[in-house]
């Protein structure tokens, strides 16, 4: 299809005689946010290192953009940015003159392309220090901008959020956001938690073993959360929201508590307040990838 | 490419190896020099002291020499390998004798030659160990391969950039090395002697000189000679290196290995004679200015044909490897 940025076909991967991808296929679409979700050796970062020319898969095909990255490896990685695992970076020299020097094997990346993507991930102040003096969020930021600074269709990010303090993630996933919804960037996120791909994704698959076990949109893989209110008035937020949604809450600790369909919480929400309550916080818990792969796959062991 | 290129050269520079290849350059050619001058003054001393007319004149110095040398040949106790490098190395100085060379007054022309063959077989490698060694390795252990191999470049088009950064640091390296050992040595003895004539061309034939052949160039030309003939000895030892740093994923390894392989294949010298796949090693074939002055002990089958054929083998079989590697690997750092 046109309008695939990465196509994944029957892509397997052989490692030492060690069977570690098993044929995964899954496509993303521009502007799409897709999460890649696994526990620790599921083979997630494997197939994220194959997408990124790394590593060459055993049997499959990946095409970029239209390119297959064994036929047209150039083309193909042309139109992407990656940061695997940690974003290591030259560190006796400064940020800048990193991005300089990895700017001058891509065509086309001037000064003003690198400058606005240094202000974009918000580094410009120490832009021009050594690297060896950044802390890790710093050095995050800078992993993003090498990735971007050449504008790239597909974004690969392996398990970007480690490392990260609050107001990093914060300022990660806006971006992120951003740049799917502005510049239809096709993101590609793997991660071990489920909140993280919660709160950013699109889409989601689950790969376990070296196999996709499911792959649908977020709001289907986690059609409903435990949510709890806290407001004032709870005997009667409790038959507001029986009578109006149809939704039995109990009142735990001083809160509603109720499973609900999380496409239905914002509206929820919004007539909770219409409705004058004073709602001081909601939350939601979030359901752990234990629970989740429990579900989808009856096994009670993480292989 | 010349971007590729650019950014390896720079990486070195940052790296600072330059300045600490220069100041052991200083260093040690510093040291040669005082040394050198040193016995020179001493040995013009005991002349002075010993010689009837007190004044020092080259000819009867070496004309002792050769009476040394000649007394040694009588003993009983050198082996017939050794006594024909003596007759080589009398031969030699009857010549200088003939033809009015002298070789004992240092000079700087004189000195930068004799410290390049000196370093040939190890200080040049281990300069280029320091610049060499981290090549590919140090992408690994540090993890920057990563953001090497994932821009849209090729990684044969990578690992040439690197190739040729190396060499042309290497060539650097060289220049420095004839450009520091002349001014510190020329300014030290006061004495340039670009112009002395050499002798070179010496053949052997069934273990004897043979100078039909020698002809007398200067100095100055003998110097660029040896330099190049350093230049090639260079070339292969920085392409073995980066085949040991393709191979392996950290630097010390990589410097351990190459150490251990040039000092250990200087203990390979003493089977040359006996066993013949020992000439076959490329450290046996390091110092290839022992063909050009004829002041050395012979080896069945070794010439400079042949020990630049061995060398040339090796750089192209670690090239070949290197780029095989580097392509064909799946980085998993």
């Amino acid at each position: 299809m046109e309008n695939d940025v990465l196509q994944i076909e029957n892509v397997t991967k052989t490692i030492k005689g060690k069977s570690i991808i098993k044929g995964i296929d899954f496509k993303i679409k521009a502007g799409e946010i897709f999460g890649f979700l696994g526990p620790n050796g599921a083979g997630k970062s494997t197939t994220l290192r194959m997408i990124v020319g790394l590593s060459k898969p055993t049997t499959g095909r990946i095409t970029i953009c239209g390119h297959s990255i064994r036929n047209n490896y150039i083309s193909a990685m042309q139109h992407v940015g990656c940061i695997i695992e940690n974003p290591d970076l030259y560190d006796y020299i400064s940020g800048y003159k990193n991005l300089e020097m990895l700017a001058a094997m891509s065509k086309g990346v001037h000064h003003d392309d690198i400058m606005e993507t240094v202000v974009n991930v918000g580094m410009e102040n120490r832009i021009y220090d050594k690297v060896s003096t950044y802390s890790l969020g710093m050095k995050q930021r800078l992993g993003l901008a090498q990735a971007l600074m050449h504008h790239p269709e597909l974004l690969v990010l392996d398990e970007p959020m480690n490392g990260l303090d609050p107001q990093g993630i914060y300022m990660f996933r806006t971006l992120i956001k951003r740049l799917a919804e502005k510049e239809q960037i096709a993101v590609l996120i793997s991660s071990h938690l489920i909140s993280e791909v919660q709160l950013l994704c699109d889409r989601v698959a689950i790969i376990n073993d070296g196999l996709i076990i499911k792959d649908m949109p977020i709001h289907e893989l986690i059609p409903s959360s435990e949510i709890s209110w806290e407001i004032v008035e709870l005997e009667k937020g409790q038959a507001f929201l029986a009578s109006r949604f149809n939704i039995a809450a109990l009142i735990v600790d001083g809160r509603l508590k109720a499973v609900v369909d999380l496409k239905e919480l914002a509206s929820i929400n919004t007539a909770l307040i219409a409705a004058g309550f004073e709602l001081k916080t909601v939350s939601s818990a979030h359901q752990s990838l234990e629970s989740l792969f429990l579900g989808l796959t009856g096994h009670q062991k993480i292989m | 490419m010349i971007a590729l290129i650019q950014n390896e050269i720079f990486k070195m520079l940052l790296k600072k190896k330059m300045i600490l290849i220069v100041v052991l350059l200083i260093a040690f050619i510093g040291l040669f020099v005082y040394g050198e001058q040193y016995v020179y003054r001493s040995a013009v001393e005991r002349f002075e002291t010993m010689a009837e007319n007190g004044t020092f004149d080259w000819r009867i110095l070496t004309e002792q020499q050769i009476t040394r040398l000649n007394e040694r040949l009588d003993s009983a106790y050198i082996p017939e390998s050794g006594l024909q490098s003596i007759e080589i190395q009398i031969e030699q100085l009857e010549y200088f004798i003939e033809n009015n060379i002298n070789p004992i007054t240092p000079s700087a022309a004189r000195f930068t030659v004799d410290f390049a063959e000196q370093s040939l077989v190890l200080f040049i490698p281990l300069l280029i160990l320091i610049l060499g060694a981290d090549l590919v390795s140090g992408e690994f252990s540090k993890r920057t391969i990563k953001v090497l191999l994932t821009r849209a470049v090729p990684r044969w088009k990578i690992l040439l950039s690197k190739y040729i950064a190396l060499l042309m640091m290497t060539t650097l390296v060289l220049l420095l090395m004839g450009l520091i050992a002349t001014l510190v040595s020329g300014i030290y003895f006061r004495y340039w002697g670009f112009n002395e004539p050499i002798a070179t061309g010496f053949r052997l034939i069934n273990g004897s000189l043979d100078a039909r052949n020698v002809i007398m160039i200067t100095r100055s030309q003998y110097m660029v000679l040896i330099y190049a003939l350093a230049w090639v000895v260079s070339v292969v030892i920085a392409t073995i290196i980066m085949m040991v740093s393709v191979l392996v994923k950290t630097t010390a390894s990589a410097i351990g290995i190459i150490m251990a392989t040039l000092i250990g294949g200087q203990f390979l010298q003493y089977f040359l004679s006996e066993w013949p796949i020992a000439k076959y090693f490329f450290v046996s074939n390091l110092d290839l200015s022992k063909y050009m002055t004829g002041s050395y002990q012979p080896i069945e089958g070794m010439s400079l044909v042949f020990s630049i054929g061995v060398l040339l083998s090796w750089a192209a079989v670690s090239l070949l490897i290197s780029f095989i590697v580097f392509i064909k690997e799946d980085v998993l750092v």
